[in-house]
């Protein structure tokens, strides 16, 4: 059995301690994993794009973060809010926080789906086929429920027959705009989604 | 209480009459004739049969009213059932005057009225309440 004085105890612990501190934490190790990260951040070296998030008319500005891969499409990388923005100052509400999902949800519509009266499935259809399709419908409907006159003769031009709901995400201008528009169709139903 | 509507002979713009006629449709008139000329009122009511599908069509006589009711899936009409009772009337300068020139006939027991064209059926047939136009006035503020 060796003999193991108090002063060798002693000098043996501080060199296994000294050790494990260099070697067996790795501190070397951590410094260079730790630099890989910084390197490797996700928006790192991307295209920051300033966008309004669309959920409500609050506005809240958006940073979006895009990089291009090799095969010529835009990957989007990161959304969040934007630390400039006086609307917002860089907070998001978690509706708006989940703009990233919004954009590259695979379970999102792409295109207008479109169920003709008696079918059963709905099928992808083009943008131009629904402008047409609503600009027909709204030219149907305004023909037959349009009042010139009321029944003690004034002169009233509405079109009953339509009514009309305005988006929640509508800036004041575009408010306004569908209100003209809508009013030049003779549209006395008129509401707005305020969520503001 | 049903109403009659006849619309007049002459055609200014053939959209604007057809729209008419689409529009007394979907307001809830019972039948639309057309005034004058027979020769004439075959064409009409033939134009009119393409672009409605509810609204029932007097035709002028019995002689060729086969073909109407063909065009028109069924809804020509030469004379007045057996059992209806149909009114001509002015129509009244009002709405309130309408409403109660509609409820005398009723109590009379007509089947409906037959009234000349006027731009202010629409509104009449459409909202028959006498000036309870309330909707319109919470949307316009």
């Amino acid at each position: 059995m060796p003999t193991v004085t108090r002063r060798d105890f002693l000098k043996f612990s501080a060199a296994g301690a000294g050790a494990v501190a260099l070697s067996g934490l790795g501190f070397d190790e951590a410094l260079a994993k730790s630099t890989q990260i910084k390197q490797n951040l996700r928006i790192a070296g991307a295209k920051e794009s300033h966008s309004v998030c669309p959920y409500c008319a609050v506005g809240c500005s958006l940073v979006a973060y895009t990089r291009q891969s090799s095969d010529g499409s835009t990957q989007l990388l990161q959304i969040e809010g934007d630390p400039d923005s006086p609307v917002n100052e860089g907070r998001l509400c978690p509706k708006g926080a989940t703009a990233m999902q919004l954009a590259i949800s695979p379970r999102r519509v792409e295109s207008p789906q479109y169920r003709a009266p008696g079918a059963t499935a709905w099928k992808s259809v083009s943008w131009d086929f629904v402008l047409d399709k609503i600009a027909n419908n709204i030219k149907a409907s305004r023909d037959a429920t349009f009042v010139t006159t009321d029944g003690n003769g004034n002169t009233v031009n509405r079109t009953e027959g339509i009514a009309f709901a305005g988006g929640a995400a509508f800036s004041s201008e575009e408010g306004y705009f569908a209100t003209k528009l809508m009013r030049g169709l003779g549209l006395v139903h008129l509401e707005q989604q305020a969520r503001v | 209480m049903k109403v009659a509507v006849i619309l007049p002979a002459s055609i200014v713009d053939a959209g604007d009459y057809l729209a008419n006629a689409r529009a007394l449709e979907a307001a809830g008139a019972e039948m639309i004739g057309v005034d004058g000329d027979p020769e004439l009122q075959w064409m009409i009511l033939a134009a009119i049969a393409a672009v409605t599908s509810r609204v029932k069509l007097r035709a002028p006589s019995e002689q060729r009213v086969d073909l109407l009711d063909r065009l028109s899936r069924g809804r020509a009409l030469a004379n007045e059932p057996a059992h209806e009772r149909w009114v001509p009337i002015v129509l009244p300068a009002d709405r309130a005057s309408w409403a109660a020139v509609l409820h005398d006939h009723e109590e009379a027991g007509a089947t409906g009225v037959v009234v000349p064209w006027d731009e202010r059926l629409i509104d009449l047939l459409r909202n028959p309440e006498p000036e309870d136009r309330s909707d319109l006035l919470m949307s316009t503020g």
